[in-house]
Formats: C-alpha cells, sequence, structure tokens
C-alpha cells in the first residue's frame, strides 16, 4: 500500500462536529517509516520532512478499526511483530471534539489528545524500531 | 696526325700474317697438357689440404642462428597468427553474409506489415491537408447567402449574418453555470490537538492540515 491510505487520510471529505455522547468508528493503524527508498506523497513528505529523521517511505504493518467506540470504551490491541502495546481510549465526545488517551507500550509513553473533526489524525512514536532504518508509528483517526 | 699513321703499313701486315702463319704451323698441344696437368695437381693438393677458415666460420654460423632463434619464433608466431585470422575471417564471412541476409528479410517484412499504417496515415494527412486548404468560414457563408440571396452582394450577407448573431446573443436567456462548476469553500478538516504528554525523553509535536505528529527521541 506504500501509505496510499496516509494520503487518503489528507483526501478525504470534511470532518463532522461531534454531538454529545456520540459514538465514533476508531481506526488505529501502525505503520513502518523507513528511511529508504522514496515512495512517501508530496503532502506527508514535507509533514516528514519536519522530522529529525528523513523518512522516505511507509508501510502499514498492523491495523485494528473499531466501530461504534462510546465514552469510556477502549481499543487494546499488540503491535504485530512487537512486544508493545498500544491503548486508546475515549475520554470525552461532546461539540468540542472527541477525547482520547494514547498509551504507547506499558511505560513508553502517554499522551492525551483531542480531533476536533472527522478524520482529523494523531500519528506517534516511534513504538518499536525494528531495524536500524526503520521506526513504527502508530495512526490515530476516529471517522 | 697523318694518314699513314692510321693505316697500318704493307710491312706491319706482312709480319701479321707471317706470325700467324707461324702460329698455326706450331703445335701448342704439350703445352697446354703440361700447363692442365699443373694446375690439377696444385688443385688436387689444395684440397687434400684442412680447410682451416671453416671451424671458425661454422661457429659464426651457429652464433648468428642462436642470437636469431627467438626472432625466427617470433616470426613464426606472426606467420601462423594471421594465417588464422584470415581462416577466422573466412569463416565469419558466411556468418556475416547470413546474418546480413537475415536483417534485410526482418525489415523487408517489417516494411510489408506497416505498409497499410503508412497508407492509412499519408491517406489521414492528405484529407486533413484537404480539409485546411478548402474555403474559409467568411469564404463559405458568403457563398451560402449569394446562393440564398440571389442577386445580392456576398458582404450583405455576411453583415446580415453577423446581425443575427448579436439579436440571438442579447436576447437569449443568461445561462447558469451548473451546479457542480460552483466553487465551495474548503472546509476545515479539523485538527489534533495535543493536550499532554508523558514521556521521558525529547517530544517534538508537529501540526499539519488536518494531521498532528507527535515524535518521540531518546536524546
Amino acid at each position: 500500500m506504500r501509505a496510499v491510505w496516509m494520503l487518503s487520510l489528507f483526501l478525504l471529505g470534511p470532518g463532522s462536529a461531534f454531538a454529545d455522547n456520540e459514538k465514533v468508528d476508531l481506526e488505529i493503524k501502525v505503520v513502518s517509516l523507513s528511511t529508504k527508498e522514496g515512495k512517501f506523497e508530496p503532502e506527508l513528505k514535507a509533514l516528514l520532512a519536519k522530522l529529525p529523521l528523513s523518512f522516505k517511505s511507509g508501510e502499514t504493518v498492523d491495523g485494528h478499526t473499531k466501530p461504534g467506540v462510546a465514552k469510556g470504551e477502549s481499543v487494546r490491541f499488540q503491535v504485530k511483530g512487537t512486544k508493545e502495546w498500544v491503548t486508546v481510549s475515549v475520554e470525552d465526545i461532546g461539540a468540542a471534539g472527541i477525547d482520547f488517551k494514547v498509551q504507547l507500550g506499558e511505560k513508553t509513553a502517554a499522551m492525551s489528545v483531542r480531533a476536533t473533526k472527522r478524520g482529523a489524525t494523531a500519528i506517534a512514536g516511534p513504538i518499536a524500531k525494528p531495524a536500524p532504518d526503520t521506526e513504527l508509528f502508530v495512526v490515530i483517526t476516529p471517522r | 696526325m697523318s694518314e699513314g699513321a692510321d693505316k697500318p703499313s704493307w710491312l706491319s701486315e706482312c709480319l701479321k700474317e707471317e706470325i700467324e702463319e707461324a702460329l698455326e704451323a706450331r703445335d701448342f698441344s704439350p703445352f697446354a697438357g703440361e700447363v692442365l696437368k699443373k694446375i690439377e695437381v696444385e688443385v688436387e693438393a689444395s684440397l687434400s689440404e684442412p680447410f682451416v677458415a671453416a671451424a671458425s666460420l661454422r661457429a659464426e654460423v651457429e652464433q648468428e642462428l642462436e642470437s636469431r632463434s627467438p626472432h625466427w619464433s617470433a616470426f613464426t608466431k606472426g606467420v601462423l597468427r594471421e594465417i588464422d585470422r584470415e581462416e577466422r575471417a573466412e569463416a565469419r564471412q558466411p556468418l556475416v553474409d547470413r546474418a546480413v541476409g537475415e536483417l534485410r528479410r526482418d525489415v523487408e517484412t517489417e516494411l510489408e506489415r506497416a505498409e497499410p499504417q503508412f497508407e492509412h496515415r499519408f491517406q489521414r494527412d492528405l484529407s486533413r491537408q484537404l480539409r485546411k486548404s478548402g474555403p474559409s468560414l467568411y469564404e463559405r457563408i458568403s457563398a451560402f447567402f449569394s446562393t440564398y440571396f440571389e442577386g445580392w452582394r456576398a458582404g450583405a450577407g455576411f453583415a446580415a449574418a453577423v446581425a443575427a448573431v448579436f439579436l440571438l446573443i442579447i436576447a437569449a436567456p443568461r445561462i447558469e453555470p451548473p451546479p457542480d462548476r460552483v466553487m465551495v469553500p474548503r472546509e476545515d478538516r479539523g485538527s489534533m490537538v495535543v493536550k499532554e504528554v508523558s514521556f521521558e525523553g525529547r517530544v517534538m509535536v508537529i501540526e499539519g492540515e488536518g494531521v498532528t505528529f507527535v515524535y518521540l527521541s531518546d536524546s
């Protein structure tokens, strides 16, 4: 797929505001960003160019989509090929957006983020480094 | 010098004849036999003696042959190489002829195959050129009106046509652009706001259009 789906995140239609206690589809994927080759689309390339490490290609290695996630629910899975776990918990859903908490690994990192619209995406990591030139990142998108 | 000095005198002529007659009368064969015999004896004696210079000449010849030996082998190799080259060239010649023949057949086949295309293109280009070289729009309109309004001049017909077009433009209802052509302002895709990060290391938050990147590094 070569990060084609990542570009689609940019090209998807406009998102919508959330109603109170509305349910959302939580899409969580794990992508492998590599410094090899050069297969990124220009928009994502521009974003990644701001990183200290110069990534040149991306590939989805794991994906979990849970439909109808309500406030207080969470999605937890072990990243394929690693010992690391990812937990995404929906803290609140309201007019301001959806607040969720992301836990990378058991004690690696934790963060609180707010998506103001459907389709907004958070990319966090790296959660693992399977190769010297490859790092795994978690991509979270409420739909 | 007088003429008498150039011409032999009578006396000398007489002496010459007498000497010749005396020589003819005399028998020299015993003398010649003695001389020949003496020569044979001397030659046999010289042949019987050992040839002193032979050894030195033989050694010199052998030395010269030894010094030229490598040159002889190089020369021999060169000659053999040249012979081989000629033989190879002769052997290759039929191959080259065959290859040239094959290529020629391929080209001819390809030309035969592509010939209809050439003809088609040529015909198409020719028709296009004919269309281009046809009468212009003005000429066609003038011809139409000149035949339609007999007795009128072509310019008057063209003016009437232009006036008709203007009238149609003014009288026609305004055509609205189709709905899908109307520009809709691009709606905000929203954002992903990072409120808090708990990580023992360096955190870099990069916000793009609808995407936020949280990069964690140890240092």
